[in-house]
């Protein structure tokens, strides 16, 4: 578990040195399965979801100038993970709204099912909330974000970050009991 | 969503408001895991299952716990373990290391291209905008444009006063089709012309104004148009002790509005017989050359502004012929040529006319051309030969008086007929004065014993009334003969 703990950004902030593909393998190594759980947490579709972190890392690595920066890699990734997360679900809002998509089951065999009915109830929770609202819980308590950083990723102010906070967990408790009731 | 907010506004805020202010108390509480189930009013459940996720191994000693109250564990924990399977594609990242090289070029290729766009567009923009200036644009554009052209172009063909006609049908069609429409169009086109022939500023006058001297100081004066001079008049004086002969050029305005003449125009040879046009050089006039009889110039007057002439006012040009003295070669003719001088007196007026201007004492210029007219049969007589010339074959007279017109440096019959009678070269000069708008030239001079010398010339000068003697006749343009 302490594995898939998401990457911090010390992580990739000794890799200064090396060319841009090694940097990019290091970048990949360490931060690709937190993101790709951001965005997992974000979205519903885990193809999508994939193909939102692949963007984000190409758009990043494209740009030599982000890369150069190793402590801001991170940080540019998150945020280009949430943007494009973002402009995907606005893009796919009319669709998703005629035709809700099945989300696809990926419990595996070791998880019981009582863990999957539990997941499957959080996520439903997670995407009844307000898209803000989402994003700042992921953001605060998945990624370990402080306000501030939330607050500099979404481009909103402190204020708007506790508030959405605060009622995002309350409205999340909400639709759990709701699913559970 | 609306129904959301309604559950955080009624439920859950104050709670959540509450927790938040006190994050000490809830980390304390942390620590002990049934007060979770306890202290939560809607959570009971949830804090049961807290519990089996802890125990199910989530450490939470591990997890960064500084100020989270105890929701904001749950749903940290929560979060954590929904996604906690999802795996990346291991072909991930083998398909970034592909891609990120594309899009690079991609970039690149965007950036050259657009760069390659503003480059095009800094090329296209000013040209497509002289192209309208040509009219380029202005003919297919509307159907106001082919409107308004017809009828502009009558317009200024029909009030006389356009200063270069075949230049006047682009400038309409710029006119209309920068206007809104076709009734506009044709509207404002008609008064265009006339306001663009009076400024100087116009585009269709600009090649004459750039020809003259004189260009744009005094615009409410249109410059003369070749029609509005008429056939000029010459006169040519006798030759003096050292054989210079002076004479003048007059042309008159024979239109019935002022004018402004663009220029100096031309003084040129158009013709010799007995000579090589190579030996006569013309040259403007100037102060302390051989031609001292000549008036001397005006300081700055081919710089100033154009002369300007009334209706049946004339202005003069003056020229001075000196010759080299180098020529006696050909001139040698002249002691026979004095003896037909006398005989051939009474064969035509323009021939007496002849003598008082050729007069004694030329080095063989009267003695060319009397022979010529004594012998008759002389085709050196007929470039030199009056138009009323009797005994004169009648087609062969007006060429000389007309061959000027066609140009300058084109000599007709008048230079191919000494060839034939060489015997008596009649050595004179043609010379021809155009008017600063072109060609037909005005006027036209005959220097009688000119073989090798320098025509001198003044810049136009007025003339308040033009002598008694002169008549604006093709005619005496001839005088000398």
């Amino acid at each position: 578990m302490t594995a898939v703990a998401p990457g911090t950004a010390d992580s990739g902030a000794g890799t200064g040195a090396g060319t841009s593909e090694d940097l990019l393998t290091e970048t990949y190594q360490a931060h690709y399965r937190s993101l790709l759980r951001l965005a997992a947490l974000l979205l519903d579709d885990l193809s999508t979801c994939e193909d939102v972190v692949q963007e984000a890392f190409i758009r990043v690595h494209s740009a030599r100038r982000r890369v150069r920066e190793p402590e801001k890699t991170l940080a540019y990734l998150r945020q280009t993970v949430v943007n494009l997360s973002r402009s995907t679900l606005r893009r796919r809002i009319l669709g998703l709204r005629l035709l809700p998509k099945p989300m696809p089951d990926m419990a595996s065999a070791e998880e019981g099912a009582y863990d999957a009915l539990e997941r499957d109830q959080l996520k439903a929770a997670l995407r009844s909330l307000q898209r803000r609202q989402r994003e700042v819980l992921v953001l605060r308590y998945f990624v370990d974000m402080t306000e501030a950083q939330v607050a500099e990723t979404l481009g909103i102010s402190l204020g708007s970050v506790k508030a959405y906070g605060s009622r995002g967990i309350a409205a999340l408790r909400v639709q759990m009991e709701a699913g559970r009731g | 969503m609306a129904d959301d907010r309604i559950g955080v506004g009624g439920t859950g805020g104050p709670v959540d408001r509450a927790r938040c202010d006190r994050p000490g108390i809830d980390g304390a509480r942390l620590d002990r895991p049934s007060s979770v189930g306890s202290s939560t009013d809607g959570l009971n459940t949830e804090g049961s299952k807290i519990e089996g996720l802890k125990a199910g191994g989530l450490n939470t000693a591990g997890l960064n716990t500084d100020g989270l109250n105890t929701d904001e564990q749950l749903v940290r924990v929560l979060l954590q373990r929904a996604v906690a399977e999802v795996q990346p594609d291991p072909a991930g990242l083998h398909r970034i290391r592909r891609a990120v090289p594309r899009r690079r070029a991609a970039r690149r290729g965007a950036w050259t291209g657009a760069a390659a766009l503003a480059v095009a567009v800094a090329i296209a923009l000013p040209a497509l905008h002289d192209g309208d200036h040509l009219g380029l644009s202005g003919g297919p554009g509307t159907p106001g444009a082919h409107g308004a052209t017809p009828s502009a172009t009558p317009e200024g063909s029909a009030a006389g006063s356009d200063v270069v006609g075949p230049n006047r049908p682009p400038y309409p069609d710029v006119s209309a089709a920068t206007g809104t429409g076709s009734p506009s169009g044709s509207v404002s086109a008609p008064p265009h012309p006339a306001a663009s022939s009076a400024s100087t500023g116009g585009v269709p006058s600009t090649p004459v104004a750039a020809s003259s001297t004189g260009g744009g100081d005094d615009p409410p004066v249109p410059l003369c148009l070749r029609r509005d001079l008429g056939q000029g008049a010459s006169r040519v004086g006798a030759a003096d002790g050292e054989g210079r002969i002076y004479g003048y050029f007059t042309v008159v305005n024979t239109s019935g509005r002022t004018c402004r003449l663009g220029g100096p125009g031309s003084v040129a040879v158009t013709g010799t017989s007995g000579t090589d046009p190579a030996r006569i050089r013309v040259t403007d006039h100037s102060a302390g050359d051989p031609a001292t009889d000549l008036p001397a110039p005006r300081p700055g007057a081919g710089d100033g502004p154009g002369l300007v002439l009334a209706p049946q006012a004339a202005y003069r040009v003056e020229f001075g012929w000196v010759p080299d003295g180098g020529c006696r070669a050909t001139g040698g003719v002249s002691p026979s040529a004095t003896a037909g001088q006398s005989g051939s007196s009474g064969s035509g007026a323009g021939t007496s006319l002849a003598m008082q201007s050729g007069g004694p004492g030329g080095p063989g210029g009267p003695g060319g051309s009397a022979s010529g007219s004594g012998s008759g049969s002389g085709p050196g007589s007929r470039a030199v030969a009056p138009a009323d010339g009797a005994s004169v074959a009648p087609t062969g007279a007006p060429p000389a008086s007309a061959t000027p017109t066609t140009g300058s440096t084109s000599v007709p019959s008048p230079s191919a007929t000494p060839t034939t009678g060489h015997s008596a070269p009649p050595a004179t000069v043609t010379i021809a004065h155009t008017p600063a708008p072109g060609s037909p030239a005005a006027a036209s001079a005959v220097l009688p014993g000119a073989c090798s010398g320098t025509v001198y010339r003044t810049a136009p000068q007025p003339v308040m009334a033009p002598a008694p003697t002169e008549t604006p006749a093709p005619s005496v343009s001839a005088s000398v003969g």
